[in-house]
């Protein structure tokens, strides 16, 4: 590092900013050989892929080092770096669309160019203290950008394989369910075997349903909801149906003699509820029977499911509705546990409805989820998303 | 004998809905794109049309635009089919059913019956 040199810290950043763009070739080629020698993705890639939004990376540092301030030029949360902070962006989006790159890989790449400006200018005997500082900050803070728009857009790109892949799963399902309806029809020996294969084309069909929806909420997109003016007497005998047939004398279901009206989503409410009734029964005390009811006053109705057994610890209640979690005692036994996307869709539906889901669990009372819902019988609630 | 296109992309899926209609009745003609089927309607308009989506080269929406611009084809019933969920800006007019697949024959003769009843 640079100690006896005449110059004052000023000059040195001027004459290190210049260093830099007198060499931005010498700079990219020096930082290209390195890349391509020490980090795998980089080896077959384009010159230019490679290098995209490098240049504005070097330019905006040697900008920093010649800015008047020592303060400015060392903070790494200047305001006048928006051009680096979208080139920086941008280079990370665009590194989670090429092959084989991690995020330490994009990591990588800037520390390496970091490591080959510092020698250039090491080299011209200019590296100062504040000049290694600004090269650092910008360093930091390029990689701050990249880094976490790779992370995001990687994420995108998966949720968008995942709902293509289960978009796409319908199809061979369907081929499936047809081709064993038609079986059926004509063999009344493989009558009950078409059957199994109709339950589980149905059960995969469900499973699909859910992922898909998880991603949407996990995208923050919402569900989309229909409403129309309906009674949930009956969404709740349609929600209970499939369970007390599986689990005969299991589910119980109080309803009030009076209609419970409004403007719902019946399909979506449904869902929700044999989510909760699915969980009442997988997690629920198996000797005791699994309580729905239904209660209705002037401007909302209250759909609860209630269980006895093992409460959910306290600390679990406050992440259970978010997507894919699990609580701790759940992780000990990734069978039983499902998906983990039941609860988050319960409270995207309710939420959806303009109302809330509510968990009460202790030993003594058992363990009740309640859904409440505005019946918006006096306001036009039409067709919408959810404002998940 | 009352004649159904499909425009399905999907083969096996194709060949199975084929199955179906043709054990109710149908004469079945089958297309793998809404370019194929336009060039197959346009002579002799069927009196149902069952299509996909999602297809290569025209898609179910761009066939079903294009059929309602031609004066032969504007009256053809459709029932569409697809993996996803009814897409938005699809007009109520425009189809006259929609199937999100994985669907059951019987909801799918249902709503072939209701669709030519309603003719």
């Amino acid at each position: 590092m640079s100690e006896s040199n005449t110059f004052s810290d000023l000059d040195l950043r001027h004459k290190a900013a210049d260093c830099i763009d007198n060499n931005l070739e010498p700079i990219l080629s020096a930082w290209e050989s390195e890349v391509r020698r020490n980090i795998p993705a980089a080896r077959y890639q384009e010159k230019i892929l490679l290098r995209n939004h490098l240049l504005p990376y070097l330019t905006s540092l040697s900008e920093r080092l010649r800015s008047a301030s020592v303060k400015s030029a060392r903070d790494r949360n200047a305001q006048d770096q928006d051009f680096d902070a979208s080139a920086n962006e941008i280079h990370g989006r665009l590194r989670a669309t090429l092959p084989g790159y991690s995020i330490e890989e994009v990591i990588d790449e800037y520390i390496t160019l970091r490591q080959i400006v510092t020698d250039f200018i090491e080299k011209q005997n200019l590296l100062s203290q504040q000049v290694l500082e600004v090269i650092c900050a910008v360093n930091e803070k390029a990689i701050m950008h990249a880094a976490t728009q790779f992370s995001s857009s990687l994420q995108v790109l998966r949720q968008r394989a995942v709902s293509m892949l289960m978009h796409d799963i319908r199809n061979p399902l369907n081929v499936v369910s047809i081709t064993a309806e038609l079986v059926k029809a004509k063999s009344e020996s493989q009558a009950k075997n078409m059957d199994t294969v109709l339950a589980n084309a149905a059960k995969i069909d469900k499973m699909v349903t859910e992922l898909l929806d998880a991603v949407k909420l996990q995208a923050g997109e919402g569900l989309e909801l229909r409403f129309d003016h309906c009674d949930l007497h009956q969404t709740i005998k349609v929600a209970t149906e499939g369970a007390s047939l599986a689990y005969p004398g299991r589910i119980e279901v109080h309803f009030p003699d009076e209609p419970a009206d409004g403007q719902f989503d019946t399909s979506g409410l449904a869902r929700a509820v044999e989510n909760l009734i699915s969980n009442a029964i997988k997690y629920g005390d198996s000797e005791e029977k699994v309580l729905v009811e239904l209660k209705v006053s002037p401007d909302f109705v209250t759909i609860s499911v209630h269980n006895w057994g093992h409460p959910i610890d306290e600390k679990d209640q406050a992440t259970i509705f978010v997507t894919f979690a699990r609580s701790q005692d759940q992780e000990k036994n990734f069978r039983e546990q499902g998906w983990g996307l039941g609860l988050a869709y319960v409270k995207a539906v309710a939420e959806g409805h303009g109302g809330e889901v509510k968990v009460d669990s202790s030993e003594k009372k058992g363990t009740t989820f309640s859904m409440i819902l505005p019946r918006g019988l006096d306001s036009s609630a039409d067709e919408g998303k959810s404002g998940s | 004998m009352k004649k159904a296109l499909i425009a399905e992309d999907e083969i096996d899926l194709l060949q199975a809905l084929k199955t179906v209609l043709e054990g109710e009745g149908f004469s079945v003609t089958a297309c793998k794109d809404g370019r194929e089927a336009i060039n197959m309607m346009q002579d002799s308009p069927p009196s149902l049309l069952i299509t996909d989506l999602m297809m290569p080269r025209m898609s179910g929406l761009e066939l079903i635009h294009e059929m309602r611009s031609r004066n032969e084809l504007k009256e053809v019933p459709v029932i569409m089919i697809s993996c996803a969920d009814l897409p938005d800006g699809m007009r109520d007019e425009d189809i006259q059913s929609f199937l999100r697949k994985p669907f059951s024959v019987r909801k799918l003769l249902r709503e072939v019956n209701r669709v030519l009843e309603g003719r």
